[in-house]
């Protein structure tokens, strides 16, 4: 019986031991930098344009003049499924210097995210900045904001040519409960929806502001 | 001890006759073709449904056809701690029609060429986790289409060998996450024997099996609260290559008859529907 018990340790894999009940994360299909997981996150997003920082700080500092108030400005792409920002666009106030906006472009545009299988993901990143007395600086923000794409009714085995007014129908028929459908707006698949782009689910939460460090 | 010790060794071996062997070190490709017959009725309709004209609906989601052909490629991305498969199945190209009764209408379903799938598997086929199905599946995506081609290309094996008019029975439960809030589980009782191996193919072994599979699923998504209770018939080949063990071909057929009920914030019934679905096709490895 002693030997046996002194003989199970090798009947059994150690690693039964090393991981527990709840295994290990890194034995995840989705663990972070896992080869199974060819699928964009918004944290991969974020890891990205923090990477970016400095170029949108430079951008910020030769182009934006001492005194402003703080502000934001955001930088919204397309991540083609090469990995490559694509449709740029930069969202700010009226009084965004040209130059600036050029700058961001060329900034966003030469972020490098990985390739991937899904489709092409759309973002916002808000460049959030203060002045200080050698000119603005932009501060990373944590939230990457990136439009949803909901599995929706998934237990139905629907035709895959069922248009989203059709969908919509279905989704108020049977699972929406407080909206009183337009029979003239349903019938017709209509206009293709545009939701608001949402952030992601679950963010960091935000680091406290920093006061931006005297030079 | 000897003789445990022993015990332990032949119990693993007889185990160990029927597995996949999946090549870690280059790219598979496999031809597919699928038909799915799909009739859809409403058993109970809530008064939500009372604004619209549900006829039209019931007409164009009801009952139809819809076929696929393409290939798609798989590699073992990953080998896991306790030697299990980090299999990536990503879809390479896909046609597809559907017919309502009027002929066959050409789809569009590029969207779901490019996509892969995931599986955490061993080599039995013993599936661990599975990543990506919420890029294939839901409404006006298509990929259910396909859900067959890539899950059963890796069907669970039987334990035992069904080598000499035996028959093997295998049970297991499969847990399939498709997003944060749906776990499709189901419970797989099926039947192996020997199968008749195809004439085109010189050293090859095949297996047959049929049985049945029962699906409990909730989604608890708070903006989608159904739940699903189906059951099937299911029979097919899978065709080995020898000595190699490789996958040549699956071919197979599902009957389902699933109830899927939408409910309210007390649990009570919303809406009702019964789908019966006639799923069969292959897949056969590209030369």
């Amino acid at each position: 019986m002693r030997v046996l018990l002194l003989l199970l340790p090798l009947l059994l894999p150690v690693h039964a031991f090393a991981q527990g009940t709840g295994g290990d994360p890194r034995d995840r299909l989705d663990a972070p930098g896992s080869p199974t997981d060819r699928y964009l996150h918004p944290a991969e997003l974020r890891v990205g344009l923090h990477g970016a920082t400095e170029s949108f700080f430079l951008c910020f500092r030769r182009h934006l003049g001492i005194g402003r108030e703080p502000g934001e400005i955001s930088t919204t792409f397309t991540v083609a499924v090469d990995g490559k920002p694509t449709a740029v666009r930069i969202d700010g106030p009226d009084d965004t210097p040209q130059p600036l906006e050029a700058c961001l472009i060329a900034a966003t545009e030469a972020i490098e995210f990985d390739d991937h299988d899904g489709d092409p993901v759309e973002a916002s990143y808000p460049l959030v900045f203060v002045t200080d007395s050698k000119g603005a600086r932009v501060l990373p923000y944590p939230v990457v904001f990136v439009r949803p794409r909901p599995v929706r009714l998934p237990l139905l085995l629907l035709p895959p040519d069922v248009t989203r007014g059709e969908i919509l129908m279905l989704e108020r028929i049977l699972v929406n409960e407080d909206e009183v459908p337009d029979e003239d707006e349903l019938l017709a698949p209509g206009p293709e929806p545009t939701p608001e782009l949402a952030p992601e689910p679950a963010p960091e939460p935000a680091p406290a502001p920093v006061a931006p460090a005297e030079d | 001890m000897l003789l445990l010790l022993l015990a332990t060794t032949a119990s693993a071996a007889a185990r160990r006759n029927i597995f996949y062997r999946i090549p870690e070190d280059r790219l598979e490709a496999f031809d597919f073709e699928t038909t799915h017959t799909v009739s859809t009725a409403f058993e109970r309709l809530p008064p939500e449904a009372k604004p619209y004209g549900t006829a039209g609906l019931i007409a164009r989601v009801g009952d139809y056809t819809a076929r696929t052909n393409g290939h798609f490629e798989r590699y073992v991305a990953r080998v896991f701690r306790d030697r299990s498969l980090g299999l990536l199945s990503r879809v390479a190209s896909l046609e597809a029609t559907i017919d309502r009764g009027e002929g066959p209408v050409a789809l569009d379903l590029s969207g779901l060429v490019g996509k892969s799938l995931a599986l955490r598997m061993k080599s039995s086929g013993e599936l661990l986790d599975t990543l990506g199905w919420d890029r294939f599946v839901g409404a006006g995506r298509g990929g259910e289409l396909l859900e067959e081609v890539l899950m059963l290309s890796t069907l669970r094996l039987p334990n035992h060998d069904p080598a000499g008019g035996k028959e093997v029975g295998a049970t297991w439960n499969a847990r399939v996450r498709v997003d944060a809030h749906l776990m499709r589980e189901s419970t797989w009782v099926l039947s192996w024997t020997e199968g008749e191996v195809p004439a085109d193919c010189g050293r090859c072994r095949a297996l047959a099996y049929t049985g049945e599979i029962r699906e409990t699923s909730t989604d608890k998504h708070p903006g989608r609260p159904m739940n699903l209770t189906g059951d099937a018939a299911i029979s097919g080949v899978v065709v080995f290559a020898l000595p190699s063990r490789q996958l040549v071909a699956h071919s197979w057929a599902v009957d389902w008859t699933r109830n899927v009920r939408s409910e309210r914030d007390a649990g009570d019934t919303r809406g009702a529907l019964v789908q019966t679905i006639h799923a069969e096709g292959s897949v056969r490895r590209r030369p």
